[in-house]
């Protein structure tokens, strides 16, 4: 036990009760005993004692001295992470529970069973097959019918972190945190699964408000709730591939369907004219209505249902509305974040990496060499090439044409539109026809770069897949 | 256009029709915001720390607010009132994080007064422009907010419990509605009603709880937060003169003024978080050793905080941005704020020990002031609701 005097580095005197902890402040000194601010500890009579504990001057050392012994024995290291390991500077953090977010998850965790994995998510996390979405009122499934695995139970099969119901409201690279309601999340690596929204346009009209879209799980069971209760009118805006889908899947509900679109033909920009006109035939057999260079002006309520306004002045009456013009990348939270986007958020085809070294993205969201794809298939090769790279792996993401299955029941349809870099080269050229059944090649230079096929010739779909993959590459080499 | 004229005619109730201080002449001297953020320091350390303990017990410190009021603590949002011609959010929560620190009861009535002039400066009532706003101010009328229940009844939360009947020049008030704060004899507070009759409408006025009619009681006992004014207000036939109406047609006056509410909340958290994690911060030498197996160490809280205090911020400069996303992020940092209070406190609890645990210690007093923050209206609960139903939308 030392006496002299010392003070602390902050410079006020200070001395420690070893007993109870309580502090003598020579500044403040201990009034409710007598002692006077500014008494030195060492002429404080010794018949005083701890106010706090009762224990006598004997047992007070300096707190410096008290707190060099203390940190003799504390652990170097932070023992444990804070927070029930959400988030921290070893892991990878992923944003976004579809199956783009997802698939990274599992693809990292087949590369390392040890990397700490945090997904947050602003959903459920659950998991359900998200073409299954324009096709499940036909089979008579509602969303919980859909889902494969809750968001728990699959982040516990993989060993990941799930923040569930979190949004992010910021992302702050240089410190590589984010910025959530519950709080900041470090991470090491981030991966940006941030999806894609359908496009909004500002409608007029008093029930401008209530036109639906669907894009995910909860958008699907609101839809379904609108749709309880019989036979409804249903208008779809946007004749693109979710529109037809979604047609022939209400109908096939029982309900009856208007499709507008803007355009002149169904599936626009992905389907030649000839392969739209069948499948123009089959959905009108079907008593689906298409109304082509027209699309909805304004809503308003009228009786418990809507009077639609048309851009040709027209006005039809109807129960619920739902847009379909097509997905716009999430880009808010990466352009806010200072990350180089354009329409959807940048990314590098060799490792799918962002303008920031620490940030990857994957999925709807994600832009590579000017394209973005809202495909399944194309994605799980970018989640792939995203955990590969994380684990010290090289493996680019192909950039190959892409297929597409549209699941219109009554005239199915396999399309592999051109690369918009060979669009303006080439032209459709109809290879079988035979009433319904239809084979259309994309030709550029003789190479078949595209195809669309109709009723049975989707069964050709494998073979000239790889046709167009390899002469995309031979085009690719030559350029 | 009967009810926009009549805004314009004297009161006749309140008291005279000029204005106490000139609208033109204020503020008296300090018009840039640091200079008042120094005196508002200083007015906290000599005026309201003495009294810290005696309004968690109950004492309402008037004095404490007038010279608050005096400081510039409530017109700092005001463009009006601050001198700088600026709705400057961001230095009235500064003001209020000051406040907060030292007493989140003192913090909470700094907010109740900067919301009573928000809801005036935001309407397009000149007579109350003129003759309340700079007295409410600058501290020399005091007052609060009546909002709790009209914002949970806007969330669908609960109906709205005050109901009018209209008059040529008046609305005729009835109701009651449970904790009120800020109040006190000759107090103002901000009050949404439903009107009846054949224009059936909400309404919001300014109303004085002196005007007959009113009564103030004081039923409850808190746990916490005793000193800040807290009383049921019963209202009987209370005549509310249309020179008093700061909102009608309600639904676009609240838009306007939504935002600026809300965040203006965030002061009392961010004050509240950096006290507790100084209290954190105060025990290392003696308990680092040991505190290290916590979570949320003062370090990292620290840095929550500053990412907090960096978002709310950029949203205080862009008080009046109408889109959805907007608001959305207001209501997230709102949130942010009442998740982090009670973390941080909660991590001052833990941090301090059985020194935390004393009857008249900082960190209990912190814990119950966290609590508040993630109750009082919009409740942790409320917004989680609120962002439910945008996202949906």
């Amino acid at each position: 036990m030392t006496m002299s005097s010392t003070t602390t580095s902050a410079g006020t005197p200070r001395w420690i009760c070893t007993v109870c902890g309580w502090i003598y402040d020579e500044n403040e000194g201990d009034p409710d005993s007598g002692i006077l601010p500014g008494t030195r500890f060492e002429d404080i009579p010794d018949d005083w004692s701890c106010p706090l504990c009762g224990v006598t001057k004997s047992d007070f050392i300096t707190l410096d001295e008290y707190a060099a012994l203390r940190a003799a024995s504390a652990p170097t290291v932070r023992p444990r992470r804070a927070r029930g390991q959400v988030g921290g500077s070893d892991a990878v953090v992923i944003v976004g529970s579809g199956v783009a977010g997802w698939t990274v998850a599992e693809q990292i965790r087949a590369r390392d069973p040890d990397r700490p994995i945090t997904l947050i998510t602003a959903d459920d996390g659950c998991v359900y097959p998200k073409p299954a979405l324009s096709m499940a009122i036909g089979q008579g499934r509602d969303a919980d019918e859909l889902v494969e695995m809750s968001g728990a139970v699959k982040a516990k099969s993989l060993n990941v972190t799930l923040q569930a119901l979190t949004r992010i409201m910021a992302i702050k690279p240089q410190a590589r945190r984010l910025v959530t309601p519950r709080g900041s999340v470090n991470y090491g690596d981030l991966v940006l699964a941030l999806g894609a929204s359908q496009r909004r346009r500002d409608f007029g009209g008093d029930a401008a408000d209530g036109i639906l879209r669907v894009n995910d799980l909860a958008s699907y069971r609101r839809l379904r709730e609108r749709l309880d209760g019989g036979a409804k009118h249903v208008t779809l805006i946007g004749a693109g591939l979710i529109g037809v889908e979604l047609a022939e899947d209400l109908r096939a509900g029982g309900h009856a369907v208007t499709l507008l679109d803007l355009g002149d033909q169904l599936l626009g920009r992905l389907a030649p004219a000839p392969i739209a006109a069948r499948l123009l035939d089959a959905l009108k057999a079907k008593d689906i209505q298409f109304k082509p260079g027209v699309s909805l002006a304004s809503l308003e309520s009228n009786a418990g249902r809507y009077t639609v306004l048309l851009t040709n002045g027209r006005a039809l009456e109807t129960d619920l509305v739902v847009s379909a013009m097509g997905l716009v990348p999430n880009i808010d939270l990466a352009q806010k974040a200072g990350l180089r986007v354009n329409r959807g958020v940048i990314a590098s085809a060799d490792d799918l990496r962002t303008s920031d070294p620490h940030i990857f993205t994957v999925g709807d969201c994600a832009e590579i060499d000017g394209r973005s794809y809202f495909y399944i298939e194309p994605i799980r090769r970018q989640a792939a090439t995203v955990a590969a790279t994380l684990c010290g792996e090289h493996r680019p993401f192909e950039r190959h044409p892409v297929a597409i299955r549209v699941k219109t029941p009554s005239l199915p349809l396999n399309l592999c539109p051109p690369d918009l870099s060979v669009a303006d080269l080439g032209g459709w050229h109809e290879k079988t026809a035979d009433g319904a059944d239809c084979r259309m090649d994309f030709l550029v230079h003789q190479q078949l770069v595209g195809y669309a096929l109709a009723g049975s010739c989707v069964t050709q779909s494998e073979s000239l897949q790889r046709a167009v993959i390899a002469s995309a590459s031979s085009l690719v080499s030559a350029a | 256009m009967n009810r926009v004229d009549s805004m314009t005619a004297p009161a006749p109730i309140v008291t005279p029709a000029t204005p106490v201080v000139s609208p033109g002449t204020l503020p008296a001297t300090p018009t840039d915001g640091a200079s008042d953020l120094d005196a508002i320091r200083a007015v906290v350390r000599d005026s309201l720390a003495p009294l810290t303990l005696k309004i968690d017990e109950g004492y309402y410190p008037a004095e404490v607010l007038r010279a608050l009021g005096a400081a510039g603590t409530f017109r700092q949002h005001l463009a009006s009132q601050n001198g700088r011609g600026t709705v400057d959010i961001q230095a009235a929560l500064s003001a209020m994080d000051i406040v907060s620190q030292e007493c989140m009861s003192t913090g909470f009535m700094v907010w109740a007064q900067d919301v009573a002039c928000w809801y005036i400066e935001m309407s397009g009532n000149d007579f109350l422009k003129e003759t309340l706003l700079p007295k409410l101010a600058c501290g020399a009328a005091l007052g609060g907010t009546a909002l709790s229940n009209p914002m949970k009844y806007l969330a669908g939360i609960e109906p709205l419990l005050i109901s009018a009947e209209e008059t040529e020049d008046a609305f005729i008030m009835n109701g009651t509605l449970p904790w009120v704060s800020n109040l006190g004899a000759d107090h103002w507070f901000g009050s949404i009603y439903k009107v009846s009759g054949d224009e059936p409408r909400d309404v919001m006025a300014m109303v004085n709880t002196s005007w007959p009619g009113m009564e103030l009681k004081q039923l409850a006992k808190f746990c916490g937060m005793e000193g800040t004014g807290t009383y049921a207000l019963s209202f009987t036939d209370v005549r509310v003169p249309k020179t008093h109406v700061v909102g009608d047609p309600l639904l676009p006056y609240l838009k306007k003024i939504k935002a600026g509410f809300v965040l203006l909340q965030t002061g009392m958290a961010t004050g509240l978080i950096e006290d507790c994690i100084q209290l954190c911060e105060a025990v290392e030498p003696r308990f680092a050793h040991v505190n290290c197996y916590l979570d949320d160490r003062p370090d990292e809280l620290r840095e929550e905080l500053e990412d907090a205090r960096e978002l709310i911020e950029a949203l205080s400069a862009d008080v009046f941005n109408p889109s959805t996303d907007f608001m959305r992020s207001v209501l997230e940092a709102r949130l942010l704020g009442s998740e982090l209070s009670l973390r941080a406190a909660n991590a001052a609890m833990l941090h301090t020990g059985a020194s935390g645990y004393l009857h008249d210690a900082p960190a209990q007093r912190k814990l119950r002031e966290a609590y508040f923050v993630a109750i009082v209206t919009p409740a942790i609960k409320h917004l989680r609701k609120e962002l439910d139903v945008m996202a949906a939308a």
